[in-house]
């Protein structure tokens, strides 16, 4: 069942436990004055029998409407629903997809408990007003009230039933509203008298089973949710940990896989160079450049095995890896270096930006991969005369690397899957032949592993940029202890 | 050691048969003599007998860092010829791992205590034009040291 159809399906059970209930005090109020009548007490039985008939029909016709909402599925989105209808829906619901038939539930709730208010106070009035023992009875419909509906809308409820009371009772003060004093209740030495007791027994036992009933329903049903809740987090965990353990297998068999191609490929690869060299004896211009062919494709796939085995090592870096303080200015400075001959023999101007200190928990290795690879990636998408710009910064807790380059861009429709296994956009496989596809995703994995987060900006032949932000470590300097 | 006819000697220890004997022909095209071994201790024996000027070494071999071991062990040997004979370490493992083992000098020699006491360091897949000049390189600082 979904979140929505759970929400709503329990709505709608405790609004039929509603109208159970409603039954049981139509039926009581019937009894009771018909006992009283028997009895010869001298309340208006015959008023107090009308407003449980009229509760029995009152209720049929809630019972119906009920059937009737059950099988009409609501139309309008949650935006449509109007802002009453808004107020009485629990905020906990809210946002769980359903609102609006939340909100129909509700509403439905909301009318009937306030009906019921006018139900109990024209009951209570009957009964002795303010002497009335029925008033403990507006508790029943606070307490129903405050599990079906928002708490604003309980206070609102609450307010209607204050007020219903304090117009009976000041109606009966001031003389508006007739008196029927329970004469019943108040005769001396009322405990001597059998009928007397009976009433007053009925009405405090009703009280409490009525209180009982309530209580132990919400208490069974909070007990049911929170065994389901344990249960279902008992399935979560089991399915987090297989979905662990199948990304650990599938990252260790990437692994052994690439591993085991790696080394035949190199020797494929020397191979050729050997007898593209020469140094095998004398080549045909034919051989030669089939052999050229071969050893590109050869080059090709090693790289390919080389991303691979990258992936599946940043992918399962954090799953297991013990992590070590890294600080990360010195790291770019040196991946700098490694990159400033590349840039300098394709004419991309390599530049070190905005410069703050930093350190990460993490892995030193898997960290200079990633930056090595938006370097990378930089400078060979940038035409000669651009520049490829590193930035590092402090936000906050985060550190954000960015890398920054006027290159050729990326279009908008590219911008989603550049992280994606294997995806090279159409323009970057027209500008650069070479390329496995992988760089980028090795970059989002080290710092999803490193619990940051990669965004790309662009701008189709203007540039692009990168910005890696990861969680830092602050006033503890590398090396020292924790 | 050079062979009779003056041309220097090579080992190459590689598990790899294949690689071995592509290198074998680049190697030889460059004039040396070539001798091979497949794994840590035919390598040692190999080394022993046939005294060669330098070593090409593999460092994965079938049992893990094989390589490693036979420098180690090349080098406690009581003869200086073993704490002297150049050696090339081949290998991708630079990077997976931080362990830094390249040379601290440039001039073929190699610190005591050194992590892995070698006089050079080539990358996998190797560049047979590379190899050849390192090879070159290495045999002329030795042969000036």
């Amino acid at each position: 069942m979904t979140a929505e159809a759970s929400v709503l399906s329990d709505l709608e059970r405790r609004t039929a436990w509603f109208i159970k209930l409603r039954w049981l005090a139509a039926s009581t109020v019937i009894g009771a004055a018909a006992l009283a009548a028997g009895l010869g007490l001298s309340v208006p039985a015959g008023y107090i029998l009308a407003v449980g008939a009229g509760l029995l029909v009152y209720n049929t016709l809630l019972w119906l409407v009920a059937r009737l909402l059950s099988v009409r599925p609501v139309e309008q989105d949650w935006a449509s629903v109007n802002s009453f209808a808004r107020l009485i829906v629990p905020r906990t619901f809210v946002g769980l997809g359903g609102e609006a038939g939340v909100a129909r539930a509700a509403l439905f709730a909301f009318v009937q408990i306030t009906v019921d208010f006018v139900f109990l106070a024209v009951l209570i009035h009957y009964c002795g007003g303010i002497e009335s023992p029925f008033c403990v009875f507006f508790v029943f419909h606070v307490v129903i009230s405050s599990i079906l509906l928002s708490r604003r809308a309980t206070y609102v409820q609450t307010t209607v039933g204050f007020l219903l009371l304090a117009f009976v009772v000041f109606g009966e003060y001031f003389g508006f509203l007739k008196h029927y004093p329970p004469d019943a209740f108040a005769v001396p030495g009322a405990y001597r008298n059998l009928g007397i007791v009976t009433a007053r027994l009925a009405v405090l036992g009703a009280t409490l089973f009525l209180a009982s009933l309530l209580c132990s329903t919400i208490a069974v049903d909070l007990r049911e949710r929170v065994r389901s809740n344990v249960s279902l987090l008992r399935q979560l965990e089991g399915a987090y940990e297989k979905l662990r353990e199948s990304e650990r297998t599938k990252s260790q068999y990437m692994r052994k896989v690439a591993h085991e191609l790696r080394g035949p490929l190199g020797t494929i690869e020397t191979a050729l160079k050997v007898l593209l060299q020469g140094l095998g004896g004398a080549l045909t211009d034919r051989s030669r450049e089939l052999i050229a062919r071969a050893e590109r494709r050869a080059g090709e796939l090693a790289a390919v095995t080389q991303d691979l085995l990258l992936l599946a090592r940043a992918r399962e870096a954090g799953l297991d890896k013990e992590e070590a303080p890294v600080a990360l200015d010195p790291l770019l400075a040196e991946v700098i270096e490694d990159f400033r001959e590349r840039a300098e023999r394709k004419g991309v101007a390599l530049k070190a930006g905005d410069r703050a200190g930093g350190v990460v928990l993490g892995d030193a290795i898997a960290l200079r991969q990633l930056a090595a690879n938006l370097i990378e990636n930089g400078i060979r998408y940038t035409e000669p005369g651009g520049s490829v710009t590193l930035h590092l910064s402090s936000q906050g807790e985060r550190l954000a690397l960015e890398v920054e380059d006027t290159g050729i861009g990326i279009a908008a429709e590219d911008l989603p899957r550049v992280f994606s296994e294997f995806y090279r956009a159409a323009n970057a496989r027209e500008y650069a032949a070479e390329g496995t596809g992988l760089g980028l995703t090795i970059v989002k994995a080290i710092a999803e592993r490193h619990g940051g987060t990669v965004v790309v900006e662009s701008n189709l032949g203007r540039g692009t940029r990168f910005t890696v932000t990861l969680p830092g470590v602050h006033d503890r300097p590398v090396g020292a202890p924790e | 050691m050079s062979t009779v006819s003056g041309r220097a000697k090579i080992l190459i220890v590689d598990d790899d048969r294949d690689l071995v004997a592509a290198l074998r022909v680049a190697v030889e095209s460059a004039g040396y003599d070539v001798v091979s071994a497949y794994d840590l201790p035919s390598g040692l024996e190999v080394a022993g007998a046939e005294r060669p000027d330098c070593i090409v070494l593999d460092v994965m071999m079938p049992h893990a860092t094989e390589g490693f071991h036979f420098v180690w062990r090349l080098r406690q040997q009581g003869e200086p010829y073993f704490r002297n004979v150049p050696i090339l370490v081949m290998s991708a493992i630079h990077q997976k791992t931080d362990l830094r083992f390249y040379p601290d000098s440039a001039d073929g020699t190699y610190q005591a205590g050194e992590f892995l006491p070698v006089q050079d360091f080539l990358d996998k897949p190797v560049d047979p034009a590379l190899l050849l000049e390192r090879i070159d390189r290495t045999l002329r600082l030795k042969a000036g040291a």
